[in-house]
Protein backbone atom coordinates (compact mmCIF):
# COMPACT_ATOMS: atom_id res chain seq x y z
CA UNK A 1 0.00 0.00 0.00
CA UNK A 2 2.78 2.36 0.99
CA UNK A 3 4.76 1.40 -2.11
CA UNK A 4 1.82 1.99 -4.43
CA UNK A 5 1.17 5.35 -2.76
CA UNK A 6 4.81 6.30 -3.24
CA UNK A 7 4.63 5.27 -6.91
CA UNK A 8 1.53 7.39 -7.41
CA UNK A 9 3.14 10.34 -5.67
CA UNK A 10 6.17 10.00 -7.92
CA UNK A 11 3.96 10.03 -11.00
CA UNK A 12 1.76 12.82 -9.74
CA UNK A 13 4.62 15.00 -8.55
CA UNK A 14 5.30 18.11 -10.59
CA UNK A 15 8.09 17.87 -13.17
CA UNK A 16 11.60 18.36 -11.88
CA UNK A 17 12.96 21.88 -11.90
CA UNK A 18 15.37 21.26 -14.79
CA UNK A 19 13.95 22.98 -17.87
CA UNK A 20 13.06 20.90 -20.93
CA UNK A 21 15.65 21.10 -23.69
CA UNK A 22 14.35 18.76 -26.37
CA UNK A 23 14.35 21.50 -29.01
CA UNK A 24 17.65 23.07 -28.05
CA UNK A 25 19.88 21.64 -30.78
CA UNK A 26 17.36 22.52 -33.49
CA UNK A 27 17.07 26.06 -32.15
CA UNK A 28 20.86 26.46 -31.98
CA UNK A 29 21.38 25.31 -35.58
CA UNK A 30 18.95 27.95 -36.88
CA UNK A 31 20.36 30.62 -34.59
CA UNK A 32 23.92 29.92 -35.69
CA UNK A 33 22.99 29.94 -39.38
CA UNK A 34 21.12 33.24 -39.06
CA UNK A 35 23.95 34.78 -37.04
CA UNK A 36 26.36 33.85 -39.82
CA UNK A 37 24.01 35.36 -42.40
CA UNK A 38 23.74 38.55 -40.35
CA UNK A 39 27.50 38.97 -40.40
CA UNK A 40 27.81 38.40 -44.14
CA UNK A 41 24.90 40.76 -44.91
CA UNK A 42 26.15 43.50 -42.57
CA UNK A 43 29.67 43.24 -44.00
CA UNK A 44 28.30 43.59 -47.52
CA UNK A 45 26.19 46.59 -46.53
CA UNK A 46 29.09 48.28 -44.74
CA UNK A 47 31.29 47.67 -47.75
CA UNK A 48 28.66 49.21 -50.04
CA UNK A 49 28.87 52.42 -48.01
CA UNK A 50 32.69 52.31 -47.87
CA UNK A 51 32.62 51.76 -44.13
CA UNK A 52 34.98 48.81 -44.31
CA UNK A 53 38.67 49.20 -45.19
CA UNK A 54 39.61 48.08 -48.67
CA UNK A 55 41.64 45.01 -49.58
CA UNK A 56 42.77 42.34 -47.13
CA UNK A 57 41.97 44.48 -44.13
CA UNK A 58 38.36 44.70 -45.29
CA UNK A 59 38.13 40.94 -45.71
CA UNK A 60 39.55 40.45 -42.23
CA UNK A 61 37.14 43.02 -40.79
CA UNK A 62 34.18 41.37 -42.52
CA UNK A 63 35.27 37.97 -41.22
CA UNK A 64 35.67 39.44 -37.75
CA UNK A 65 32.22 41.00 -37.86
CA UNK A 66 30.68 37.73 -39.04
CA UNK A 67 32.52 35.83 -36.33
CA UNK A 68 31.15 38.32 -33.82
CA UNK A 69 27.52 38.06 -34.98
CA UNK A 70 27.71 34.25 -35.24
CA UNK A 71 29.31 33.96 -31.82
CA UNK A 72 26.92 36.41 -30.18
CA UNK A 73 23.77 34.82 -31.56
CA UNK A 74 25.01 31.33 -30.71
CA UNK A 75 26.05 32.45 -27.25
CA UNK A 76 22.74 34.20 -26.61
CA UNK A 77 20.80 31.19 -27.88
CA UNK A 78 22.91 28.86 -25.73
CA UNK A 79 22.44 30.97 -22.61
CA UNK A 80 18.70 31.48 -23.01
CA UNK A 81 18.00 27.81 -23.75
CA UNK A 82 20.24 26.70 -20.88
CA UNK A 83 18.59 29.06 -18.46
CA UNK A 84 14.95 28.69 -19.44
CA UNK A 85 14.85 25.54 -21.57
CA UNK A 86 13.21 25.05 -24.91
CA UNK A 87 11.01 22.19 -25.95
CA UNK A 88 10.51 20.97 -29.50
CA UNK A 89 7.37 23.02 -30.15
CA UNK A 90 8.98 26.20 -28.86
CA UNK A 91 12.02 25.70 -31.07
CA UNK A 92 9.72 25.20 -34.03
CA UNK A 93 7.73 28.34 -33.22
CA UNK A 94 10.90 30.45 -33.14
CA UNK A 95 12.35 28.83 -36.28
CA UNK A 96 9.05 29.08 -38.18
CA UNK A 97 8.63 32.68 -37.17
CA UNK A 98 12.14 33.45 -38.44
CA UNK A 99 11.57 31.71 -41.77
CA UNK A 100 8.15 33.33 -42.34
CA UNK A 101 9.52 36.75 -41.49
CA UNK A 102 12.45 36.29 -43.89
CA UNK A 103 10.07 35.15 -46.62
CA UNK A 104 7.82 38.14 -46.01
CA UNK A 105 10.71 40.57 -46.09
CA UNK A 106 12.06 39.13 -49.33
CA UNK A 107 8.68 38.93 -51.09
CA UNK A 108 7.54 42.39 -50.06
CA UNK A 109 10.87 43.92 -51.10
CA UNK A 110 10.87 42.22 -54.48
CA UNK A 111 7.18 43.07 -54.88
CA UNK A 112 7.94 46.76 -54.62
CA UNK A 113 10.97 46.68 -56.84
CA UNK A 114 13.63 47.03 -54.18
CA UNK A 115 17.28 46.54 -55.14
CA UNK A 116 19.83 44.19 -53.59
CA UNK A 117 20.61 46.52 -50.72
CA UNK A 118 16.94 46.94 -49.87
CA UNK A 119 16.52 43.17 -49.95
CA UNK A 120 19.43 42.70 -47.54
CA UNK A 121 18.10 45.29 -45.10
CA UNK A 122 14.63 43.79 -45.38
CA UNK A 123 15.96 40.31 -44.69
CA UNK A 124 17.89 41.50 -41.64
CA UNK A 125 15.07 43.56 -40.16
CA UNK A 126 12.46 40.90 -40.87
CA UNK A 127 14.75 38.19 -39.48
CA UNK A 128 15.28 40.09 -36.23
CA UNK A 129 11.58 40.86 -35.93
CA UNK A 130 10.67 37.27 -36.70
CA UNK A 131 13.04 35.90 -34.06
CA UNK A 132 11.82 38.37 -31.45
CA UNK A 133 8.19 37.60 -32.20
CA UNK A 134 8.90 33.88 -32.16
CA UNK A 135 10.58 34.10 -28.77
CA UNK A 136 7.66 36.08 -27.34
CA UNK A 137 5.18 33.56 -28.72
CA UNK A 138 7.21 30.56 -27.55
CA UNK A 139 7.43 32.01 -24.09
CA UNK A 140 3.76 32.68 -23.71
CA UNK A 141 1.84 30.21 -25.86
CA UNK A 142 1.82 26.53 -24.99
CA UNK A 143 1.59 24.47 -28.18
CA UNK A 144 2.52 20.99 -29.37
CA UNK A 145 4.75 20.28 -32.40
CA UNK A 146 1.63 19.09 -34.24
CA UNK A 147 -0.16 22.35 -33.59
CA UNK A 148 2.82 24.34 -34.88
CA UNK A 149 2.87 22.03 -37.90
CA UNK A 150 -0.83 22.68 -38.54
CA UNK A 151 -0.25 26.44 -38.32
CA UNK A 152 2.53 26.19 -40.90
CA UNK A 153 0.41 23.94 -43.12
CA UNK A 154 -2.45 26.43 -43.21
CA UNK A 155 -0.08 29.32 -43.93
CA UNK A 156 1.94 27.53 -46.61
CA UNK A 157 -0.99 26.27 -48.59
CA UNK A 158 -3.09 29.41 -48.32
CA UNK A 159 -0.14 31.35 -49.77
CA UNK A 160 0.36 28.77 -52.51
CA UNK A 161 -3.36 28.74 -53.25
CA UNK A 162 -3.37 32.52 -53.65
CA UNK A 163 -0.43 32.43 -56.05
CA UNK A 164 -2.13 29.78 -58.17
CA UNK A 165 -5.52 31.52 -58.19
CA UNK A 166 -3.89 34.81 -59.20
CA UNK A 167 -2.09 32.96 -61.98
CA UNK A 168 -5.32 31.32 -63.13
CA UNK A 169 -6.99 34.71 -63.43
CA UNK A 170 -4.08 36.12 -65.42
CA UNK A 171 -2.95 38.51 -62.74
CA UNK A 172 -0.08 40.76 -63.71
CA UNK A 173 2.91 38.58 -62.77
CA UNK A 174 5.29 41.45 -62.18
CA UNK A 175 5.84 43.80 -59.27
CA UNK A 176 3.55 43.23 -56.34
CA UNK A 177 2.30 39.86 -57.66
CA UNK A 178 4.26 38.11 -54.91
CA UNK A 179 2.96 40.46 -52.25
CA UNK A 180 -0.51 38.94 -52.15
CA UNK A 181 0.57 35.34 -51.54
CA UNK A 182 2.86 36.60 -48.77
CA UNK A 183 0.07 38.60 -47.14
CA UNK A 184 -2.43 35.76 -47.46
CA UNK A 185 0.14 33.37 -45.99
CA UNK A 186 0.43 35.76 -43.04
CA UNK A 187 -3.33 35.69 -42.65
CA UNK A 188 -3.02 31.90 -42.92
CA UNK A 189 -0.54 31.95 -40.04
CA UNK A 190 -3.05 33.76 -37.86
CA UNK A 191 -5.90 31.52 -38.98
CA UNK A 192 -3.70 28.44 -38.54
CA UNK A 193 -2.74 29.52 -35.03
CA UNK A 194 -6.40 29.99 -34.17
CA UNK A 195 -7.37 26.58 -35.60
CA UNK A 196 -4.38 24.93 -33.95
CA UNK A 197 -5.40 26.35 -30.57
CA UNK A 198 -8.69 24.48 -30.86
CA UNK A 199 -7.55 21.03 -31.97
CA UNK A 200 -5.12 18.46 -30.66
CA UNK A 201 -3.26 17.21 -33.70
CA UNK A 202 -0.18 15.05 -33.96
CA UNK A 203 2.89 16.13 -35.88
CA UNK A 204 2.57 13.16 -38.24
CA UNK A 205 -1.00 14.10 -39.12
CA UNK A 206 0.00 17.70 -39.87
CA UNK A 207 2.73 16.38 -42.16
CA UNK A 208 0.24 14.07 -43.86
CA UNK A 209 -1.90 17.14 -44.63
CA UNK A 210 1.12 18.69 -46.36
CA UNK A 211 1.63 15.54 -48.39
CA UNK A 212 -2.07 15.54 -49.28
CA UNK A 213 -1.90 19.15 -50.46
CA UNK A 214 1.17 18.43 -52.55
CA UNK A 215 -0.34 15.31 -54.06
CA UNK A 216 -3.64 17.10 -54.74
CA UNK A 217 -1.86 20.06 -56.30
CA UNK A 218 -0.07 17.71 -58.69
CA UNK A 219 -3.00 15.40 -59.33
CA UNK A 220 -5.33 18.22 -60.38
CA UNK A 221 -3.43 19.42 -63.45
CA UNK A 222 -2.22 15.87 -64.17
CA UNK A 223 -5.87 14.80 -64.50
CA UNK A 224 -6.57 17.59 -66.99
CA UNK A 225 -3.40 16.72 -68.92
CA UNK A 226 -4.57 13.11 -69.13
CA UNK A 227 -7.92 14.23 -70.51
CA UNK A 228 -6.97 17.08 -72.80
CA UNK A 229 -3.19 17.08 -73.25
CA UNK A 230 -1.24 20.32 -73.30
CA UNK A 231 -3.19 23.21 -74.75
CA UNK A 232 -1.78 26.67 -74.33
CA UNK A 233 -5.18 28.31 -74.12
CA UNK A 234 -6.05 25.98 -71.24
CA UNK A 235 -3.28 27.26 -68.98
CA UNK A 236 -5.77 28.91 -66.66
CA UNK A 237 -7.62 25.63 -66.34
CA UNK A 238 -4.46 23.80 -65.34
CA UNK A 239 -3.76 26.41 -62.66
CA UNK A 240 -7.39 26.22 -61.62
CA UNK A 241 -6.98 22.46 -61.27
CA UNK A 242 -4.01 23.03 -58.94
CA UNK A 243 -6.17 25.46 -56.95
CA UNK A 244 -8.89 22.84 -56.62
CA UNK A 245 -6.43 19.99 -56.03
CA UNK A 246 -4.71 21.57 -53.02
CA UNK A 247 -7.76 21.88 -50.74
CA UNK A 248 -9.10 18.59 -52.08
CA UNK A 249 -5.81 16.91 -51.15
CA UNK A 250 -5.86 18.46 -47.67
CA UNK A 251 -9.47 17.42 -47.15
CA UNK A 252 -8.74 13.87 -48.33
CA UNK A 253 -5.70 13.58 -46.08
CA UNK A 254 -7.70 15.00 -43.16
CA UNK A 255 -10.44 12.43 -43.73
CA UNK A 256 -8.09 9.47 -44.21
CA UNK A 257 -6.18 10.31 -41.03
CA UNK A 258 -9.29 11.10 -38.96
CA UNK A 259 -8.50 8.42 -36.38
CA UNK A 260 -4.79 9.20 -36.07
CA UNK A 261 -5.14 11.30 -32.96
CA UNK A 262 -7.69 9.08 -31.22
CA UNK A 263 -6.68 7.65 -27.90
CA UNK A 264 -3.29 9.29 -27.85
CA UNK A 265 -1.96 11.14 -24.89
CA UNK A 266 -2.03 14.79 -26.01
CA UNK A 267 1.45 16.03 -26.84
CA UNK A 268 1.07 19.05 -24.61
CA UNK A 269 4.45 20.60 -24.17
CA UNK A 270 5.92 21.00 -20.75
CA UNK A 271 5.65 24.77 -20.91
CA UNK A 272 9.32 25.30 -20.41
CA UNK A 273 9.35 29.06 -20.62
CA UNK A 274 12.10 30.15 -22.93
CA UNK A 275 11.98 33.75 -21.80
CA UNK A 276 9.74 34.83 -18.95
CA UNK A 277 7.81 37.70 -20.51
CA UNK A 278 6.30 38.80 -17.23
CA UNK A 279 9.72 38.71 -15.64
CA UNK A 280 10.67 41.78 -17.64
CA UNK A 281 13.52 40.35 -19.68
CA UNK A 282 11.68 41.31 -22.85
CA UNK B 1 -3.59 -0.96 -5.18
CA UNK B 2 -6.05 1.07 -7.18
CA UNK B 3 -3.55 3.90 -7.46
CA UNK B 4 -0.93 1.50 -8.83
CA UNK B 5 -3.39 0.31 -11.42
CA UNK B 6 -4.18 3.88 -12.42
CA UNK B 7 -0.49 4.72 -12.66
CA UNK B 8 0.29 1.65 -14.74
CA UNK B 9 -2.71 2.29 -17.00
CA UNK B 10 -1.58 5.89 -17.54
CA UNK B 11 1.95 4.78 -18.38
CA UNK B 12 0.67 2.12 -20.79
CA UNK B 13 -1.69 4.61 -22.46
CA UNK B 14 1.16 7.05 -22.97
CA UNK B 15 3.39 4.28 -24.39
CA UNK B 16 0.57 3.23 -26.71
CA UNK B 17 0.13 6.82 -27.86
CA UNK B 18 3.85 7.16 -28.48
CA UNK B 19 3.87 3.96 -30.51
CA UNK B 20 0.90 5.13 -32.60
CA UNK B 21 2.65 8.43 -33.29
CA UNK B 22 5.83 6.52 -34.18
CA UNK B 23 3.89 4.38 -36.65
CA UNK B 24 2.16 7.39 -38.20
CA UNK B 25 5.43 9.26 -38.56
CA UNK B 26 6.86 6.20 -40.29
CA UNK B 27 3.86 6.15 -42.64
CA UNK B 28 4.16 9.83 -43.54
CA UNK B 29 7.88 9.66 -44.16
CA UNK B 30 7.70 6.48 -46.23
CA UNK B 31 4.73 7.75 -48.24
CA UNK B 32 6.53 11.04 -48.95
CA UNK B 33 9.71 9.24 -49.97
CA UNK B 34 7.73 6.86 -52.20
CA UNK B 35 5.80 9.71 -53.84
CA UNK B 36 8.93 11.76 -54.56
CA UNK B 37 10.75 8.73 -55.92
CA UNK B 38 7.72 7.88 -58.11
CA UNK B 39 7.41 11.45 -59.36
CA UNK B 40 11.11 11.69 -60.24
CA UNK B 41 10.98 8.31 -61.96
CA UNK B 42 7.84 9.25 -63.90
CA UNK B 43 9.18 12.61 -65.07
CA UNK B 44 12.56 11.15 -66.02
CA UNK B 45 10.96 8.22 -67.84
CA UNK B 46 8.69 10.58 -69.77
CA UNK B 47 11.60 12.72 -70.87
CA UNK B 48 13.79 9.77 -71.79
CA UNK B 49 11.05 7.91 -73.62
CA UNK B 50 10.16 11.12 -75.44
CA UNK B 51 6.54 10.84 -74.41
CA UNK B 52 4.11 13.54 -75.40
CA UNK B 53 2.40 15.43 -72.60
CA UNK B 54 -0.70 13.30 -72.21
CA UNK B 55 0.97 9.90 -71.75
CA UNK B 56 3.69 11.58 -69.72
CA UNK B 57 1.00 12.80 -67.33
CA UNK B 58 -0.42 9.27 -67.09
CA UNK B 59 3.00 7.75 -66.45
CA UNK B 60 4.04 10.36 -63.87
CA UNK B 61 0.70 10.26 -62.07
CA UNK B 62 0.85 6.47 -62.01
CA UNK B 63 4.39 6.25 -60.66
CA UNK B 64 3.74 8.98 -58.06
CA UNK B 65 0.55 7.39 -56.81
CA UNK B 66 2.23 3.97 -56.94
CA UNK B 67 5.18 5.20 -54.91
CA UNK B 68 2.91 6.82 -52.34
CA UNK B 69 0.73 3.75 -51.84
CA UNK B 70 3.70 1.39 -51.93
CA UNK B 71 5.27 3.43 -49.13
CA UNK B 72 2.12 3.24 -47.02
CA UNK B 73 1.72 -0.48 -47.70
CA UNK B 74 5.33 -1.25 -46.82
CA UNK B 75 5.07 0.48 -43.46
CA UNK B 76 1.83 -1.31 -42.66
CA UNK B 77 2.81 -4.77 -43.82
CA UNK B 78 6.34 -4.73 -42.36
CA UNK B 79 5.37 -2.78 -39.21
CA UNK B 80 8.26 -0.42 -39.87
CA UNK B 81 9.53 1.96 -37.22
CA UNK B 82 10.70 5.52 -37.90
CA UNK B 83 14.30 4.37 -37.62
CA UNK B 84 13.76 1.65 -40.21
CA UNK B 85 12.09 4.06 -42.63
CA UNK B 86 14.89 6.59 -42.23
CA UNK B 87 17.40 3.80 -42.71
CA UNK B 88 15.78 2.95 -46.06
CA UNK B 89 15.64 6.61 -47.09
CA UNK B 90 19.26 7.18 -46.10
CA UNK B 91 20.42 4.01 -47.85
CA UNK B 92 18.65 5.08 -51.05
CA UNK B 93 19.97 8.63 -50.99
CA UNK B 94 23.57 7.75 -50.15
CA UNK B 95 23.61 4.93 -52.70
CA UNK B 96 22.33 7.34 -55.38
CA UNK B 97 24.95 9.95 -54.47
CA UNK B 98 27.77 7.39 -54.40
CA UNK B 99 26.64 5.92 -57.71
CA UNK B 100 26.65 9.37 -59.34
CA UNK B 101 30.10 10.07 -57.88
CA UNK B 102 31.38 6.74 -59.17
CA UNK B 103 30.01 7.45 -62.63
CA UNK B 104 31.52 10.94 -62.48
CA UNK B 105 34.92 9.53 -61.62
CA UNK B 106 34.70 7.05 -64.49
CA UNK B 107 33.45 9.73 -66.91
CA UNK B 108 30.35 7.63 -67.37
CA UNK B 109 27.63 10.13 -66.50
CA UNK B 110 24.95 9.77 -69.13
CA UNK B 111 21.41 8.67 -69.84
CA UNK B 112 22.04 5.01 -69.06
CA UNK B 113 23.68 5.73 -65.73
CA UNK B 114 20.84 8.09 -64.85
CA UNK B 115 18.41 5.24 -65.42
CA UNK B 116 20.58 3.03 -63.27
CA UNK B 117 20.58 5.63 -60.49
CA UNK B 118 16.88 4.93 -59.97
CA UNK B 119 17.67 1.22 -59.85
CA UNK B 120 20.55 1.66 -57.41
CA UNK B 121 18.39 3.84 -55.15
CA UNK B 122 15.58 1.29 -55.13
CA UNK B 123 18.02 -1.58 -54.59
CA UNK B 124 19.71 0.08 -51.61
CA UNK B 125 16.40 1.12 -50.04
CA UNK B 126 15.07 -2.40 -50.70
CA UNK B 127 18.13 -3.92 -49.02
CA UNK B 128 17.55 -1.74 -45.98
CA UNK B 129 13.90 -2.80 -45.88
CA UNK B 130 14.93 -6.43 -46.14
CA UNK B 131 17.25 -5.94 -43.18
CA UNK B 132 14.36 -4.28 -41.34
CA UNK B 133 12.17 -7.25 -42.17
CA UNK B 134 14.84 -9.50 -40.67
CA UNK B 135 14.58 -7.59 -37.41
CA UNK B 136 17.21 -4.88 -37.82
CA UNK B 137 15.70 -1.89 -36.08
CA UNK B 138 18.01 1.06 -35.54
CA UNK B 139 16.80 3.97 -33.46
CA UNK B 140 16.32 7.37 -35.16
CA UNK B 141 19.44 8.45 -33.28
CA UNK B 142 21.50 5.65 -34.83
CA UNK B 143 20.35 6.49 -38.35
CA UNK B 144 20.91 10.17 -37.74
CA UNK B 145 24.46 9.44 -36.56
CA UNK B 146 25.27 7.37 -39.66
CA UNK B 147 23.84 10.08 -41.94
CA UNK B 148 25.79 12.77 -40.11
CA UNK B 149 28.95 10.72 -40.51
CA UNK B 150 28.40 10.45 -44.25
CA UNK B 151 27.62 14.14 -44.55
CA UNK B 152 30.35 15.70 -42.42
CA UNK B 153 33.13 13.39 -43.57
CA UNK B 154 33.05 14.96 -47.03
CA UNK B 155 33.78 18.60 -46.13
CA UNK B 156 36.08 17.55 -43.29
CA UNK B 157 38.08 15.27 -45.57
CA UNK B 158 38.35 17.85 -48.32
CA UNK B 159 39.50 20.47 -45.82
CA UNK B 160 42.05 18.03 -44.43
CA UNK B 161 43.33 17.21 -47.92
CA UNK B 162 43.60 20.87 -48.84
CA UNK B 163 45.35 21.83 -45.61
CA UNK B 164 47.96 19.10 -45.89
CA UNK B 165 48.28 19.15 -49.70
CA UNK B 166 47.05 15.60 -50.21
CA UNK B 167 46.22 15.09 -53.86
CA UNK B 168 45.75 17.54 -56.67
CA UNK B 169 41.97 17.73 -56.58
CA UNK B 170 41.70 16.20 -60.05
CA UNK B 171 39.73 13.23 -58.72
CA UNK B 172 37.15 15.11 -56.71
CA UNK B 173 34.30 12.58 -57.31
CA UNK B 174 36.54 9.71 -56.20
CA UNK B 175 37.67 11.62 -53.10
CA UNK B 176 34.10 12.50 -52.18
CA UNK B 177 33.01 8.90 -52.73
CA UNK B 178 35.75 7.53 -50.49
CA UNK B 179 35.12 10.18 -47.83
CA UNK B 180 31.40 9.53 -47.87
CA UNK B 181 31.90 5.79 -47.48
CA UNK B 182 34.44 6.33 -44.71
CA UNK B 183 32.02 8.67 -42.94
CA UNK B 184 29.14 6.24 -43.25
CA UNK B 185 31.37 3.43 -42.00
CA UNK B 186 32.53 5.51 -39.05
CA UNK B 187 28.91 6.38 -38.30
CA UNK B 188 27.94 2.69 -38.35
CA UNK B 189 30.85 1.86 -36.06
CA UNK B 190 29.96 4.64 -33.62
CA UNK B 191 26.31 3.64 -33.70
CA UNK B 192 27.36 0.16 -32.58
CA UNK B 193 29.48 1.54 -29.77
CA UNK B 194 27.10 4.25 -28.53
CA UNK B 195 23.38 4.77 -28.35
CA UNK B 196 22.80 8.46 -29.00
CA UNK B 197 19.37 10.02 -29.32
CA UNK B 198 18.54 12.02 -32.44
CA UNK B 199 18.65 15.14 -30.29
CA UNK B 200 22.22 14.36 -29.25
CA UNK B 201 23.25 13.86 -32.88
CA UNK B 202 21.64 17.21 -33.71
CA UNK B 203 23.79 18.73 -30.95
CA UNK B 204 26.80 17.18 -32.63
CA UNK B 205 25.72 18.68 -35.97
CA UNK B 206 25.24 22.08 -34.34
CA UNK B 207 28.70 21.83 -32.78
CA UNK B 208 30.33 20.89 -36.07
CA UNK B 209 28.53 23.70 -37.90
CA UNK B 210 29.21 26.41 -35.34
CA UNK B 211 32.78 25.26 -34.72
CA UNK B 212 33.54 25.04 -38.43
CA UNK B 213 32.12 28.50 -39.12
CA UNK B 214 33.94 30.01 -36.15
CA UNK B 215 37.26 28.38 -36.99
CA UNK B 216 36.97 29.26 -40.66
CA UNK B 217 36.18 32.91 -39.99
CA UNK B 218 39.03 33.17 -37.51
CA UNK B 219 41.29 31.55 -40.10
CA UNK B 220 40.24 34.10 -42.72
CA UNK B 221 40.98 36.95 -40.31
CA UNK B 222 44.42 35.60 -39.50
CA UNK B 223 45.40 34.24 -42.88
CA UNK B 224 44.06 36.84 -45.31
CA UNK B 225 47.16 38.99 -45.08
CA UNK B 226 49.54 36.10 -45.56
CA UNK B 227 47.83 34.57 -48.59
CA UNK B 228 47.88 31.15 -46.97
CA UNK B 229 44.47 29.58 -47.30
CA UNK B 230 45.66 26.58 -45.33
CA UNK B 231 45.31 28.61 -42.14
CA UNK B 232 41.59 29.07 -42.81
CA UNK B 233 41.01 25.45 -43.80
CA UNK B 234 43.07 24.11 -40.91
CA UNK B 235 41.31 26.31 -38.38
CA UNK B 236 37.95 25.28 -39.85
CA UNK B 237 38.89 21.68 -39.15
CA UNK B 238 40.07 22.51 -35.65
CA UNK B 239 36.87 24.46 -35.06
CA UNK B 240 34.77 21.52 -36.20
CA UNK B 241 36.65 19.20 -33.88
CA UNK B 242 36.31 21.65 -31.00
CA UNK B 243 32.62 22.23 -31.68
CA UNK B 244 31.98 18.49 -31.77
CA UNK B 245 33.84 18.01 -28.50
CA UNK B 246 31.92 20.79 -26.76
CA UNK B 247 28.62 19.36 -28.07
CA UNK B 248 29.49 15.89 -26.79
CA UNK B 249 30.50 17.30 -23.41
CA UNK B 250 27.32 19.34 -23.14
CA UNK B 251 24.77 16.85 -24.40
CA UNK B 252 26.31 13.44 -23.83
CA UNK B 253 26.00 10.62 -26.33
CA UNK B 254 24.07 7.77 -24.78
CA UNK B 255 20.37 8.54 -24.42
CA UNK B 256 19.15 6.60 -27.44
CA UNK B 257 16.53 4.59 -25.67
CA UNK B 258 14.72 7.79 -24.88
CA UNK B 259 13.65 8.30 -28.48
CA UNK B 260 12.40 4.80 -29.12
CA UNK B 261 8.76 3.91 -29.11
CA UNK B 262 8.72 0.24 -29.99
CA UNK B 263 6.21 -2.54 -29.69
CA UNK B 264 7.26 -5.54 -27.58
CA UNK B 265 7.52 -7.58 -30.80
CA UNK B 266 9.82 -5.05 -32.41
CA UNK B 267 11.86 -4.67 -29.23
CA UNK B 268 12.47 -8.41 -29.16
CA UNK B 269 13.44 -8.37 -32.83
CA UNK B 270 15.84 -5.50 -32.23
CA UNK B 271 17.43 -7.32 -29.34
CA UNK B 272 18.09 -10.26 -31.64
CA UNK B 273 19.33 -8.01 -34.41
CA UNK B 274 21.93 -6.12 -32.40
CA UNK B 275 23.52 -9.35 -31.31
CA UNK B 276 24.18 -10.23 -34.95
CA UNK B 277 27.69 -9.55 -36.19
CA UNK B 278 27.77 -6.38 -38.27
CA UNK B 279 29.11 -7.81 -41.50
CA UNK B 280 28.58 -11.54 -41.18
CA UNK B 281 24.92 -11.34 -40.33
CA UNK B 282 21.95 -9.92 -42.14
CA UNK B 283 23.38 -6.45 -41.80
Amino acid sequence: MVRSLALLLCLAAPAAAAPAKAGRAEALIFTTAFGFYEGIALSWLLDEHDLLPSGDAGVAAGAGLTLLTTGLTLGAGWWVTEEYGVNEAQARIVNSSLIWALLNGTMLTSGYGGDGEDALWASLVSGWSGQALGILLAANVDRTPGQVGLMNTVATWSGAETAVVLGAFHADQSGPYLTWPALVADAGLLAGSWIASRVIISDSRARMLDLGALAGGLAGPAALFMLWGPEEHLQSWYLGAVAVGIPAGIATAWYLTRDWDDGEAPEVSSRALMVPLAGGLF
Amino acid sequence: MRSTAVAVATTLAMAGGAHAEDAHTAEVEMASAGAFYGLALGVWSSIELDLSARPAAWVSAGTTAGGLFAGLQLVDSLDLSVGQVRLAEGAGLWAALDWVLLCGELDALGEETAWLTFGVTALAAGGALLAAHQGFDPSPGHVSLVNSGGLWAMPAGLLFGYTFHLGSGEHLPRDLLVLNLLGLGAGIGLAHAYDPSREQVLYLDAGLLAGGLGGGLLGVMIGVGTDTEEIATGLTLLGMAGGAWIALEAAGFDDGDADRAATPKRRAARKAAVTMPLWAGTW
